[in-house]
């Protein structure tokens, strides 16, 4: 039994990447249950998504993750890795997108201030952020995902497809052409 | 049939499917805003008539037609949802259908995707239909297959209720293979005394719904006990709350000293199942979101029956969505445990982002013009539903479908020196809007309505309103129900839109500012090659610093280029071209690499 949160914002993907891994995972004969929590935002809000692995089926299982028993972590945005970390336990892995750029958040001083300890108005990097995971006993793995993406593909929209790949990878999965074709499938514009 | 994987909004859509339903009714709203997207994108040869409804009123009326004529029928709408509805479903049930008809209904308790977590498992004893909750992928298959049967065998409509925590979720479902059943035929009979309810015959069609009810009272549905059957501490279940509690209970290791029942039939109850269950308990505990429905309707089968004590309410409270850490806590409590928490110490909270409109979003540029109307007068907005409402505090108000028009009406009347504009999409105008805005015309209100017209139910995944196809002629529309000025303006002219806005309120009676632009996340051919044909820029030395696009348009395309620097530049992977933020720069220093672009968009206005 193992758990994963794929964290981001409205318009990341991470709707679309949560599909894709439980699908490869069920593909291969693991069992697997996700659900998406999505906000009124269609763009920019919180999104997020609980994916619950296991070896067989379990009949019962809910949607939440319990604290403590976060396994993989992947964040789009080192905001939203915050978010969740309080999940983590010290063996967790987590994948983060460090350099994006603060979005949006950034003009509600009176929100963004309060919550990142930041006193600057305006900061528009994610540093900070970044420090604090670092500070943190997991497993970090961080990385640009958004400026890659950008660099392959001439959209930051594939960032969640770089994120994935770099977890999966990880998991120890070669399954990179069956994930590729999974995503080409659900990509409208063929960029891969 | 393997196994595939499938979220809630799909396993409703292949139900139905699968069921041969024949006809299918809704109004879009989340969580349940995808089932009739895949019911439509299915690849079967014969697909069933859908019925995009212009509100849940309609949507039950024509369902309720296509069923008395022999129909298999789906009603697919929200929770808010079917309060409109409510009215014509209150005829459902003396009506004697013919044709199954299941009312799928999405609830949201947290209030995620809506704006109350209003509870509407009070309508299923008003309504006098059953009421089946499942709690995973397969049992909401499962679930809305039967209730067709069900609905069949003792002609009246069921209620399948979907939690959004259930909607969204994905599992392994494994779907029935379909027997094919040949087309029926199907044909109106006329039946005046099942279908004229009025005087005696509405009050035997009563008794005859009753006693259909009482009929089903004996099935039950859907009933899993777990655990320790000799436990005298008893929990009772129902929706999503089953599998928390069942995790509950396996993480703390508990199954000997709980007997658990999950209910899937809450209405009505199967009595004798219930009682079996909790007569020999000494502690029964109902763990339930929202108001305590299951928890009243088992104190009120049971009364004076059992000596246990049965808990519901005051031990979990009727508001937001259980959480494990409450059931937990709960467990942890009555037991005398201690929770072993291998959690790391974090003391830093994320920021939370309230909402914002899309890049490209026209609704982005019409609020910046009306906060420019308005803000000198300090003027009342009022709010609609829909994506116009994405950023929660630029309207005054923000409630249910129609609140813009309807509620500014009654502002209007009282408070007439008040500078006012109602808004509103026109998914809402077409909803029930439209009436609200004949009634302050014929109420000689004097107000500024604003039409939000991006041509789709963005919101809920863009399904098409009446401005999609084109066929409705809003201008002649507005001016035939008497409205006295019709002010048609691009959306992404804010200049134009707010000088429309200021001249609407020189004039007596109900005006409209019919604001027109697409929804950016809507890809046609025009916005395909503004992506590929045009860069936008940002001049630093003609920029003023005035801060406009950056601080009030809040474009998120448009940022600060380091920490220490006021200077902006546009992120053009985010921009959607739109090109608000040229409009509005009063220095010209937004630059268009385009050809084709034209700055200056001029208002059409029509009158009598």
């Amino acid at each position: 039994m193992s758990n994963m949160i794929i964290a981001g914002i409205g318009g990341q993907g991470v709707n679309k990447l949560s599909r894709i891994i439980a699908q490869l995972a069920v593909n291969h004969g693991r069992y697997c249950q996700y659900t998406v929590h999505k906000g009124g935002a269609q763009s920019l809000g919180i999104v997020y998504s609980e994916l619950r692995f296991a070896d067989t089926e379990i009949t019962m299982l809910a949607a939440e993750i319990p604290a403590g028993k976060l396994d993989y972590l992947i964040a789009l945005d080192p905001y939203e890795a915050i978010r969740h970390i309080k999940l983590a336990n010290n063996n967790t892995q987590c994948w983060v997108d460090g350099k994006r750029p603060a979005l949006f958040i950034e003009r509600m001083p009176e929100f963004f201030n309060e919550s990142t300890g930041n006193q600057s108005t305006g900061n528009n990097n994610s540093d900070d952020a970044m420090v604090y995971l670092q500070s943190l006993p997991v497993k970090l793995t961080e990385a640009n995902y958004y400026q890659q993406a950008l660099t392959r593909y001439q959209s930051a929209k594939m960032a969640n497809f770089l994120a994935g790949y770099d977890c999966l990878r990880a998991l120890g999965l070669q399954i990179d052409d069956e994930y590729q074709l999974l995503f080409k499938q659900s990509v409208k514009a063929a960029v891969l | 049939m393997d196994k595939l994987l499938a979220d809630g909004n799909e396993a409703i859509a292949y139900a139905a499917l699968d069921a041969q339903v024949n006809y299918v009714s809704h109004y879009p709203g989340s969580p349940v805003n995808r089932v009739v997207d895949v019911i439509a994108c299915a690849s079967r040869p014969r697909l069933p008539i859908i019925n995009h409804a212009l509100n849940e009123h309609i949507a039950a009326l024509s369902a309720m037609g296509a069923s008395v004529s022999g129909a298999r029928s789906i009603l697919v709408m929200k929770h808010v949802g079917l309060n409109i509805a409510a009215d014509p479903l209150n005829y459902a049930g003396p009506l004697k259908i013919k044709g199954g008809l299941v009312i799928v209904v999405g609830t949201d308790p947290g209030a995620r995707t809506s704006t109350g977590e209003e509870d509407v498992h009070w309508y299923a004893p008003q309504f006098n239909f059953p009421l089946l909750e499942p709690t995973s992928v397969q049992s909401i298959y499962d679930a809305v297959k039967k209730a067709f049967t069900i609905s069949e065998s003792i002609r009246l409509p069921v209620l399948v209720f979907i939690s959004g925590r259930l909607a969204y979720q994905a599992n392994l479902l494994k779907r029935e293979a379909q027997s094919d059943r040949k087309k029926p035929l199907f044909k109106f009979n006329k039946n005046p005394a099942d279908l004229i309810n009025v005087g005696n015959s509405a009050v035997s069609n009563h008794q005859q719904h009753v006693l259909r009810l009482e009929k089903f009272a004996r099935f039950n549905y859907g009933v899993q006990q777990k655990y320790n059957p000799k436990a005298t501490l008893g929990v009772i279940t129902r929706a999503a709350s089953y599998a928390l509690v069942c995790e509950v209970i396996n993480d703390l290791a508990l199954g000997s000293q709980v007997h658990l029942l999950n209910i899937e039939q809450t209405y009505p109850l199967n009595v004798e199942s219930i009682f079996q269950f909790c007569h020999a308990k000494n502690d029964v505990i109902i763990i339930e979101d929202q108001d305590g429905f299951l928890e009243t309707m088992i104190k009120r089968d049971l009364f004076g029956r059992v000596d246990c004590q049965i808990r519901g309410k005051t031990v979990f409270p009727p508001w937001g969505e259980l959480r494990y850490q409450q059931v937990l806590v709960f467990f942890t409590e009555l037991f005398d445990l201690a929770i072993a928490d291998k959690a790391i110490a974090v003391d830093r909270t994320a920021p939370p982002r309230p909402g914002t409109f899309c890049e490209g979003c026209p609704h982005r540029s019409s609020f910046f013009a009306i906060d420019q109307a308005l803000k000198e007068a300090d003027g009342i907005i009022g709010g609609d539903i829909g994506c116009s409402s994405l950023p929660p505090h630029r309207t005054d108000w923000l409630l249910c479908m129609n609140a813009g028009v309807g509620m500014s009406q009654g502002i209007a009347q009282i408070s007439p020196q008040q500078k006012l504009v109602s808004t509103g999409g026109e998914g809402s105008l077409f909803h029930g809007g439209l009436v609200a805005l004949l009634s302050a015309v014929e109420n000689e209100v004097n107000m500024v309505h604003i039409l939000f017209d991006n041509r789709a139910v963005a919101m809920t995944g863009h399904q098409a309103s009446p401005t999609t196809s084109g066929r409705v002629d809003v201008m002649s529309l507005l001016l035939s129900i008497g409205v006295k000025q019709v002010f048609k303006v691009n959306a992404f002219a804010a200049t134009e839109v707010e000088k429309a806005i200021n001249d609407a309120h020189r004039l007596t009676g109900v005006k409209v500012v019919w604001v027109t632009g697409d929804c950016a996340l809507q890809v046609n051919a025009e916005s395909a090659r503004r992506m590929r044909e045009r860069t936008l820029t940002i001049e630093p030395s003609l920029c003023g610093d005035c801060q406009l696009c950056y601080e009030s348009l809040q474009c998120p395309a448009i940022n600060r280029i380091n920490i220490a620097s006021r200077q902006l530049t546009i992120d053009m992977d985010a921009c959607r071209r739109c090109g608000a933020c040229v409009h509005i720069c009063p220095n010209d220093a937004i630059k268009v690499s385009d050809p084709l672009y034209k700055p200056k968009v001029k208002t059409e206005v029509a009158n009598v």
